[in-house]
């Protein structure tokens, strides 16, 4: 059952004046419930906007979006669309709202009208699952990246929206607080069943997808699960950097190595290479 | 980096701290009001047991409170000189001379009032905002303004710009310090050269901030909207303000305050009890 459909999907910024940008070009994909999907592509190829119009935070210019088959045009269906569809941002400092963490993590239940002690609940809920309950009394501005993030992760899940898409929300943390993010996320994923779209131009973020899709200049430019990390030179042409596990066992099966399965960590490549001889 | 903290919030659990908002901010305009009634030294001293307990109740360290006084200290110097100055007395009541300058008893009397009144005008809104967070105020204010709407006043989206623009303050703040940071790197200088050169100077500060600003007002516009947001609209709140019993005491605890003062002040029912007996204390 898919939740969120784009079909033929245009969008320009600045239409109609000098500052034209193509930004999404024909784009016709549809994520299902309970699917882990992520969108790779360089900077520019229209990640953000993809993730946009799948709030309807902006509408498509030709083509359709719908969510849970309702229509992002149509303004009336935007509230019941924004509580079906989660967005987290790249930047955690710009998507707090209040000085007291739990405060913030309470605003979305808040302006869908909750009474007070099952937003209580919810708060409590959301930040336990991403490990800031202890937290809840303090202020976000002390936290790190990371910790910051996972607040508006925790701010988007108080929603129990059915899909969540992270647009790129791990690019501004260190090695450690990605890692937290990420484990946050594909817990959501297995033990929830939330539809996760992972949107980043890292790859090694991707290799956990069920489906991964490349954008290249507004359009789809491949999609697919792991195997596509075999067309190295082509996701290369692009500006995309391959998984280093992918790029050796690429480079073993050119030498004549046979590697059938997919390889796209470093455990799996120890895994396939140790037992060769 | 540079600590911020908003306002000055003490983070402690006391009586004062519990009281709803709303009936804090009241407390403190009628505090104010009642300020501009006291004239007498017996009325301020009242006042100032009345603040000492308040304090005591919130827990708050007396030296914390004082402190807050020293943003003000110059004022109460300037006005007590200035009042002290240009006091024109009754001759026979210089206390001392010496060419154009003049001081007359009551021109002291005077200045020391003033000087209480201002002081004593500084401590009721310092005490609140040790005791309230600023989100409590705004949500206090726009729960008091709230009959405004119905007149077509954006009670509900002025609050929010507040409470937003409170939480902002913190990041720009710390993005000031890295952009100054940025310019200093590259041979910048703030610190020297006369008023006009520092505000040049920081002119290649100010503009990429307000650039920034307006991409940070955008992206948060976005996640706003991403949440659901409408505006009031359907709008609850978890932390919802309670007008509990303590409230209403402590309200006619102030009330009955208030009262005493305005008697201190008009001696209304003389025959119940002459003040005039307590004036001559002063
Ligand atoms: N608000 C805007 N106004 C004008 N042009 C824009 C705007 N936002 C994005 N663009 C342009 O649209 C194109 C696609 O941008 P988009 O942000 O969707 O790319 P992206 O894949 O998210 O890139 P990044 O990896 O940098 O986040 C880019 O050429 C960009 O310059
Ligand atoms: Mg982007």
């Amino acid at each position: 059952m898919s939740i969120i459909q784009l079909q033929d999907v245009y969008f320009t910024y600045n239409r109609a004046s000098d500052s034209e940008v193509r930004a999404v070009n024909g784009v016709t994909l549809s994520i299902n419930e309970g699917e882990f999907v992520a969108i790779v592509g360089h900077n520019g190829s229209g990640k953000s906007t993809l993730a946009k119009l799948m709030n309807g935070l902006i509408t498509p210019d030709k083509g359709k979006v719908t969510v849970a088959g309702l229509d992002t045009a149509n303004e009336k269906n935007l509230f019941d669309i924004r509580r079906n569809v989660g967005v987290v941002f790249q930047n955690p400092d710009n998507q707090m709202v209040a000085t007291i963490i739990e405060d913030d993590v309470a605003f979305g239940p808040e302006n869908i009208g909750m009474p007070s002690d099952q937003i209580r609940e919810r708060v409590y809920e959301s930040l336990k699952s991403v490990g800031m309950y202890d937290y809840r009394e303090g202020t976000p501005h002390r936290l790190s990246g990371g910790q910051k993030q996972r607040v508006a992760i925790a701010g988007v899940l108080a929603l129990r929206p059915r899909v969540m898409v992270l647009d790129e929300s791990t690019s501004m943390l260190d090695p450690r607080g990605r890692a937290d993010v990420m484990k946050v996320v594909n817990d959501l994923n297995k033990k929830e069943k939330m539809a996760v779209v992972m949107i980043t131009h890292f790859m090694e973020e991707a290799v956990t997808a069920d489906r991964i899709i490349v954008m290249n200049e507004g359009r789809i430019y491949m999609q697919g699960g792991k195997e596509i990390f075999k067309r190295q030179a082509e996701l290369e042409s692009i500006g995309l950097t391959v998984p280093l596990a992918s790029r050796v066992a690429n480079r073993l099966r050119e030498k004549g190595v046979v590697i059938d399965e997919d390889v796209t960590t470093y455990e799996e490549l120890v895994n396939k290479i140790c037992p060769l001889e | 980096m540079r600590e911020i903290t908003l306002g000055q919030y003490y983070p402690v659990r006391s009586v004062i701290h519990s009281l709803d908002p709303r009936a804090k901010l009241v407390l403190m305009i009628a505090y104010i009001v009642m300020i501009f009634f006291v004239d007498t030294f017996v009325g301020y001293g009242l006042v100032l047991l009345f603040l000492l307990l308040v304090i005591f109740l919130s827990k708050v360290p007396l030296g914390k409170v004082l402190k807050s006084l020293k943003m003000i200290l110059f004022l109460v110097i300037f006005t007590v000189v200035m009042s002290v100055l240009f006091y024109n007395g009754n001759e026979n009541d210089l206390l001392w001379g010496w060419g154009i300058i003049r001081i007359y008893s009551q021109g002291l009397i005077n200045a020391g009032k003033m000087a209480l009144r201002l002081i004593f005008l500084v401590l009721g809104p310092t005490i609140l905002t040790f005791t309230t967070t600023p989100v409590q105020l705004t949500d206090a204010l726009e729960s008091l303004l709230k009959p405004l709407s119905y007149i077509k006043v954006p009670v509900h989206s002025l609050a929010m710009v507040m409470s937003i623009a409170l939480r902002l303050i913190p990041t720009l703040v710390e993005e000031t310090d890295k952009i100054q940071n940025a310019q200093k790197a590259r041979c910048a200088d703030f610190e020297t050269g006369n008023i006009f050169k520092r505000a040049k100077a920081m002119l290649p500060v100010l503009i990429p901030l307000f650039v920034s600003s307006f991409r940070r007002a955008d992206e948060l516009a976005d996640a706003m909207d991403s949440r659901c947001y409408r505006g009031a609209k359907g709008r609850t709140r978890m932390k919802k303000m309670h007008f509990r019993l303590r409230d209403a005491v402590s309200l006619l605890i102030f009330a009955l305050f208030f009262f005493v003062i305005l008697w201190l002040r008009y001696n209304f029912f003389p025959a119940f009890f002459d003040l005039s007996l307590l004036t001559w204390l002063v």
